[in-house]
């Protein structure tokens, strides 16, 4: 095209926008699907929050729109070329209070670099400049303008009635120039230091539809009489914007402009305003809003596309979303204004039918709806954007199903879940085909769950995000405590890997649980992890009460250890001294040598297990231990206590009592090593049970009492362990309620708490009736019996009640045989002596075929003497 | 009804301006208004921007461009006590020159000037706000004129009724 031509061109082109007041038609836009004309609204064409929103494009972003509006430059005829390629060397500017702030000169600016330092410059939605660019001069979508158009950019000093006027006497041409004071303009409409304050917004106001003609001239060609042949349409005013664009172009469109929106409408239309609407509406989203996604106060958020509306459910689509700008308000019957067009979902495409996946402000191109699929989005629910949309949402290449971290992660999408991967080894034993790595980043689909990572079986590797190591074993992802890393090798056992998953990576599997070195499986095998494997513990009295419960199988993958570590069991932590004796899940410090013997006694093994101070640790501590039996002086109190099992302390009356009981002599240690054992009761000195039976403490024995003769003696009978029953020496004699001191001929009858004395041998005979036999004691039993009156002649039976203080009573008529627990040393031929019996009667007894084969802890029934 | 308007015949847009001196009373005053002698009063020479210019003192000067000027709105508002005319200068746009409204009622003239600025395509005056006083009631017609360094112009009469 010649310039000539151009000029010529130029000359129309101005005289067509003399007369309909705007430039070329959207020629991108499907008239029959975009906007209507009904839902433009005079006094409200544009807020003041989208229009004065100076920060909603960068260089970039504005440079990528001119691109996309001009994807071909046909400016090769030596005129100008286009916008989008268009650079000049710009002036500084000083500034103006209530205009523009200063700006420096550049040289070689781009029209987009331009657009974004007058928008900022002068607070002006850099939006509103582009759409004003297009109203007044088309240049946005010229692919080959004219001088003409650059000159008068904005329209400003540049009356379309007059276009030769244009930049004459004065420096107000040019897009810079044009920009600046154009943008500058804008801003001083209202400002109450100047002229344009008589359009006030909460008022009404009548707006022209076309410019006056001027019907008669004075004799010096001043216009004086104005007509008005089109009229004017009043309406409340809404905006300060608004009044902005009716001080700029002081016309409204008529309802012939309003119907055919994308053409003409008659000679009284006027389409500068209406051009601004629509531009703007079609390439940014509604001018009211602020862009595309609008919502009323109570609303969900929507997408809006043409009369369409969309809502958008995630909050995380409107960042996605975000370079169709800003969520904007609206009033709820203009939301409702808009049809409703489902549920967004960000699989969209053109009107060409090419699909779109939507993430983080970009597009990716959708190669198939099987893709989608596994994205989790569904093809039949897509949405057509609109080109300006589209054009508004960088594309990005292709969306595929994997992608890549920052430092090498690699996460693979399925089944609309997110599944990181640890390795190669992992997606080789998945036996997966990996697709090319997506530009989308992981933050793009941050709304999509996380999955099971793909990881092979048996790997060992760390989650980076904790910095722990774990092992991946049968689904569950074991963590490996610090302490038990740095004693065991796991990789002799697991495949090492080098590469990590993050904690969320991991989230979808079982990961709660910190592999320690005592562990049980599900079959409820117990083990102890070693440097060289698992280890069994035994479970019949275990050395721990809770401890990690781990998936058989993983067992199956470690080395076996022979042995069996059974408890009670003596252990030692490995950095330590002490011995601890473990029972029931408790370890309890071994405080000497003499326990530690007579416990001994009562362990699976005398051998001491050394653990590792992970494995110790694992150990739930004690108060100190003392073996059941012994006696215990305190050293500040002088208080003696008999340990009575495992937790209790019968604090005895004297050491009498104890010579009495026969069990072993008092030793002394700190009144603090008994803390932790149940002080409260006492022991009476007298009577006491074992195994349901009760016995009177005499000289060293255990004296058995008959069941009906045993409330008779006084003092309440006290229940001891097991352990300190096994340690009493019982006499084969049964106490009756006749008794004879030791070394004196004095007969008593025992009767209600009380030792009666019989007055001769004779009496004694006649009130026994010659069948219950006087029992030999010593004087310090019978010192503990008070005296009471002299026995009477004839026996009456009295009921004292009585019993024992811990709910035993003790006796069952006397037919329930002495048992004996066999300890360390014991032999059959000891155990007959003591129990003043024979080794032939015990064997028959207990069904003892070899009396060198009994074992300790084996319950013997003693029979009667 | 405090407020009175009316509607030139070549208004371009009837707006509403109640209330707005009381914002920006006159913020494009050049000076404060002048009564205009009538054909029996003594001339004062406070009154002297009526006075016609003499054909000779411009004779050598290049004759300044014809422009045309349209009256936008005109109101009376007796509440605020004033005249209220918005007008502006057609087909051209050019900072520093002046606008002046003289009203006559009766045999009472009187003149306010106020300084005019740019607009896109045109060249606004600010708004004229006239205090009723001294202006006796009844029909009334008012001008508009323009002055600048190149340029002059003046509207037709307009009319007017003082409540």
């Amino acid at each position: 095209m010649s310039k000539f031509t151009k000029r010529i061109l130029a000359g129309i082109s101005a005289l067509l926008i003399a007369f309909v007041g705007i430039v070329a038609l959207d020629e991108e836009t499907d008239p029959a699907a975009a906007l209507n004309g009904n839902m433009f609204d005079p006094g409200l064409i544009v807020s003041d929050s989208v229009f004065y929103d100076f920060g909603t494009m960068t260089v970039e972003e504005i440079q990528r729109f001119l691109d996309s509006k001009v994807p071909v430059c046909k400016a090769n005829d030596g005129g100008p070329t286009c916008l989008r390629n268009y650079k000049m060397d710009t002036q500084a500017k000083a500034g103006e209070a209530g205009r523009c702030d200063p700006v420096p000169a550049k040289t070689n600016v781009s029209a987009a670099q331009i657009i974004f330092d007058v928008a900022n410059a002068c607070k002006i939605n850099p939006r509103v400049l582009l759409v004003v660019l297009q109203k007044e001069q088309g240049l946005i979508q010229a692919s080959n303008p004219t001088e003409y158009m650059y000159r008068a950019a904005l329209g400003y000093g540049c009356p379309d009635s007059k276009p030769e006027i244009c930049g004459k006497g004065s420096t107000i041409t040019g897009l810079f120039n044009q920009l600046y004071r154009g943008a500058g303009q804008l801003q001083w409409y209202g400002d109450p230091r100047g002229s344009f304050t008589y359009l006030k917004v909460g008022t009404t106001v009548s707006i022209k539809y076309q410019a006056d003609f001027c019907d008669a001239r004075n004799a010096s060609g001043s216009c004086i009489k104005w007509v008005d042949k089109c009229g004017s349409k009043s309406f409340t005013l809404k905006s300060q914007a608004t009044a902005a664009l009716y001080y700029y172009t002081p016309y409204t469109p008529n309802a012939a402009a309003l119907k055919n929106l994308y053409g003409s409408g008659d000679s009284c239309s006027a389409y500068g305003n209406r051009n601004f609407w629509r531009f703007f509406s079609d390439w940014f989203g509604s001018p009211i809003g602020g862009g595309f996604l609008l919502k009323s106060a109570d609303s969900k958020p929507y997408l809006i596309v043409d009369e369409t509306k969309y809502e958008i459910a995630d909050a995380a689509w409107i960042d996605d979303l975000k370079p169709l700008g800003p969520l904007g308000t609206i009033s709820q019957q203009y939301l409702d204004s808009f049809k409703d067009g489902g549920a967004f979902t960000p699989l969209v495409m053109a009107a060409n039918q090419q699909k779109y996946v939507i993430a983080g402000g970009k597009k990716y191109t959708l190669s198939s709806c099987a893709v989608a699929l596994e994205l989790g989005l569904d093809c039949t629910k897509a949405i057509t954007l609109t080109n300006s949309q589209l054009n508004a949402l960088p594309t990005d290449g292709p969306i595929t199903r994997l992608i890549a971290g920052p430092n090498g992660e690699r996460y693979f999408i399925n089944d609309g879940k997110i599944q990181e991967i640890l390795d190669d080894a992992s997606v080789s034993a998945a036996g997966l085909k990996l697709p090319a790595v997506t530009n989308a980043t992981l933050a793009d689909f941050s709304h999509l769950p996380w999955g099971t990572p793909i990881v092979a079986d048996g790997s060992l590797f760390q989650d980076r995000t904790t910095k722990q190591w774990g092992i991946y074993s049968g689904g569950v992802f074991y963590r490996i405590d610090a302490d038990l890393d740095k004693d065991i090798d796991f990789a002799k056992w697991f495949r090492p890997s080098e590469s990590t998953l993050s904690s969320n990576g991991l989230s979808a599997v079982d990961t709660g649980l910190n592999l320690r070195p005592f562990i049980k499986d599900t079959t409820g095998a117990y083990w102890l992890l070693t440097p060289d494997g698992a280890q069994t513990v035994s479970r019949t009295s275990p050395l721990l009460a809770d401890v990690p419960l781990v998936e058989s199988k993983f067992i199956g993958e470690l080395d076996i250890v022979t042995g069996t570590i059974a408890s009670p069991a003596f252990v030692k932590n490995s950095v330590n001294k002490p011995t601890y004796f473990v029972r029931e899940g408790v370890a309890r410090q071994v405080l000497s040598g003499t326990d530690r013997t007579k416990l001994g006694e009562l362990a699976a093994s005398t051998s001491t297990f050394v653990l590792s101070p992970a494995a110790f640790a694992q150990l739930s501590l004690g108060n100190p231990v003392f073996a059941p039996g012994t006696v215990i002086k305190a050293k500040t109190s002088g208080k003696l206590f008999i340990i009575n099992g495992w937790s209790r302390a019968l604090e005895a009356p004297d050491a009498a009592s104890i010579d009495a009981l026969g069990v072993a002599q008092p030793r002394t240690f700190a009144d603090a090593t008994l803390i932790g054992y149940d002080t409260r009761y006492k022991f009476s000195g007298l009577k006491f049970v074992c195994g349901g039976e009760t016995y009177a403490a005499s000289g060293g024995y255990g004296v058995r009492i008959e069941a009906d003769a045993v409330s008779h003696y006084p003092g309440k009978a006290t229940k001891l362990s097991t352990f300190v029953c096994d340690g009493m020496v019982p006499e084969s004699d049964v106490l009756g309620r006749f008794i004879r001191v030791k070394d004196t001929p004095t007969y008593f009858l025992v009767e209600a708490g009380k030792k009666r004395a019989i007055a001769s041998a004779a009496a004694y005979r006649a009130l026994s009736l010659n069948k219950t036999k006087a029992v030999m004691v010593d004087a310090t039993f019978a010192d503990r019996i008070p005296n009471g009156a002299p026995a009477p002649v004839k026996l009456t039976e009295t009921n004292t009640g009585g019993g024992s203080n811990d709910g035993s009573t003790g006796g069952n008529g006397g037919s329930t045989p002495v048992t004996y627990t066999v300890k360390s040393g014991d032999t059959l031929a000891g155990i007959a002596a003591k129990f003043k019996t024979t080794v032939a009667k015990l064997m028959a007894a207990n069904g003892i075929k070899n009396p060198n084969s009994i074992q300790v802890g084996q319950k013997l029934t003693i029979p009667s003497a | 009804m405090k407020k009175f308007l009316i509607t030139t015949a070549v208004v371009l847009g009837t707006l509403t301006l109640s209330g707005c001196q009381y914002f920006y009373p006159n913020w494009g005053a050049t000076s404060a208004p002048t009564d205009e002698p009538s054909a029996s009063s003594t001339p004062s020479p406070s009154q002297s921007e009526t006075t016609e210019p003499s054909p000779s003192a411009s004779a050598s000067q290049t004759p300044k461009a014809q422009v045309g000027l349209r009256v936008l709105s005109s109101s009376v508002d007796t509440g605020a006590g004033q005249i209220t005319v918005i007008a502006e200068v057609a087909d051209i746009s050019e900072d520093g020159g002046s606008c002046t409204l003289k009203v006559t009622s009766g045999s009472v003239t009187k003149t306010l000037t106020v300084k005019a600025e740019s607009n896109v395509t045109d060249t606004q005056c600010y708004p004229f706000n006239l205090p009723l006083t001294g202006i006796p009631s009844g029909n009334a017609s008012f001008t508009v004129s323009y002055e600048s360094a190149d340029s002059t112009g003046a509207t037709g009469a307009n009319s007017l009724v003082i409540p």
